[in-house]
């Protein structure tokens, strides 16, 4: 797809990869439970798939697939900051993160069905059920943190963190139109009220992220290129490798 | 003279298909969306995937080429994949059904509840909607106490058709 979305679409896919790659490092070495170490592969294995779709929405071959992923480095990505940042260490962390991650994407994942050009919308379909399944899963982890005193303290802590980085998700990178995402925003938070109790501190209003320190224009949380490159260290030492 | 490709002997051809994941044919888990051959012998398999990230793909292309290029008359394959919403654990055909539930993988049907692939039982807990493939789902049988997967059921698009994750307490 050659259009005026790309620059978004760029963005989307850098949003996925980051995620599906901070998830891999977790496999096998941390979770609750097995089950939950189990469910990690298969949401990484989600997010990547995700993210490799829609590269290749933006490419002509796999070479400059892989000269997206493996090419760029750290500040050239346009992933934002609510997926850059994360806590290897800390699970309210990571599932507060999780979910208003997903919840977001549920939203652009609306936007795309409605406004790319066939056969796209049934690919965004496909991905927006899948997201449903990653929201159910840590919509019922949060609640079952909150239902608990300490991991409700640790929740709070972790959206005290997350919360202002919320809105970089919705900034359109520098060559897309100002507005191209839309009312995103707007649904997010109805989705946000949702979700949480009134009791759980979440102020409604988001501190609005400067478009020039934006992930989307590539400054990015301290996070992000240290995962990079142990991702992409396979790929220095075999350059001629393909991800597939 | 060229020789006539027969329709049936490309679906046999499928039907040999193992999925790499799942001990039945891509035919029987319903994955094989059309088929459109013409006279000169090129076939054009159109399949759709469970889940976008699935790692299977690659080799169920291949596998497919592999098949379908010693039939008869077939002079070139082609396989495409349709992305979208259309696989669901309704796809599954009865033999595939059976050949799970044999294997120890339950097959979740709308508005039914779900059944233990070893005792039958309906006493089933869901641990996880995530399992060890992206298609698969964990439970935990009360009544015979083993563990087992089940199909991850989509609702076919309609998320309200999704039954609500309820991480150990969840009866289907």
């Amino acid at each position: 797809m050659r259009s005026s979305y790309e620059p978004l679409i760029l963005a989307w896919a850098d949003d996925e990869y980051v995620i599906g790659q901070q998830l891999v490092t977790l496999v096998g070495m941390y979770g609750p439970d097995l089950e939950e170490a189990i469910a990690i592969g298969s949401i990484a294995q989600d997010h990547l798939g995700h993210g490799l779709k829609l590269y290749r929405m933006i490419c002509t071959d796999e070479s400059e697939v892989n000269g997206l992923i493996y090419g760029r480095k750290a500040g050239e990505y346009r992933s934002c900051h609510l997926a850059d940042i994360w806590r290897p260490d800390d699970w309210a962390f990571l599932v507060i993160r999780q979910l208003l991650y997903d919840l977001a994407n549920r939203e652009r994942e609306r936007w795309a069905a409605g406004h790319f050009d066939e056969p796209w919308p049934g690919l965004v379909g496909m991905m927006l059920r899948e997201t449903e399944l990653h929201i159910a899963h840590w919509s019922e982890w949060c609640r079952m943190l909150m239902d608990d005193p300490q991991g409700r303290e640790r929740l709070i802590s972790a959206l005290t963190t997350i919360w202002p980085l919320a809105s970089d998700f919705f900034v359109a990178p520098a060559d897309a139109p100002p507005d191209a995402w839309g009312s995103l925003q707007v649904a997010w938070l109805e989705a946000t009220e949702e979700i949480f109790p009134g009791s759980l501190y979440l102020p409604t209003q988001l501190p609005k992220t400067r478009d020039h320190i934006s992930g989307r224009n590539s400054m990015h949380q301290p996070e992000l290129e240290p995962l990079l490159l142990e991702a992409h260290a396979y790929h220095i030492g075999h350059p001629t490798w393909q991800w597939e | 003279m060229a020789v006539k490709v027969e329709h049936g002997a490309i679906m046999a051809a499928l039907n040999a298909v193992d999925d790499p994941e799942l001990p039945i044919s891509i035919m029987q888990l319903g994955i094989v969306k059309q088929v459109e051959m013409d006279d000169q012998g090129q076939v054009k398999i159109l399949v759709s995937p469970t889940f976008c990230g699935c790692p299977a793909l690659a080799v169920i292309e291949q596998r497919i080429r592999e098949e379908v290029s010693r039939v008869d008359g077939v002079s070139a394959v082609s396989v495409e994949w349709i992305f979208g919403p259309d696989w669901d654990v309704e796809s599954i055909s009865t033999d595939g059904i059976n050949a799970l539930k044999a294997f120890g993988i339950a097959v979740p049907v709308i508005n039914k509840p779900l059944r233990c692939p070893y005792c039958d039982s309906t006493d089933v807990v869901r641990e996880s909607a995530f399992g060890p493939t992206l298609c698969r789902s964990l439970y935990h049988c009360r009544s015979c106490r083993n563990p087992f997967e089940a199909m991850k059921w989509l609702g076919t698009g309609r998320t309200s058709r999704i039954p609500a994750v309820s991480k150990g307490s969840f009866k289907s």
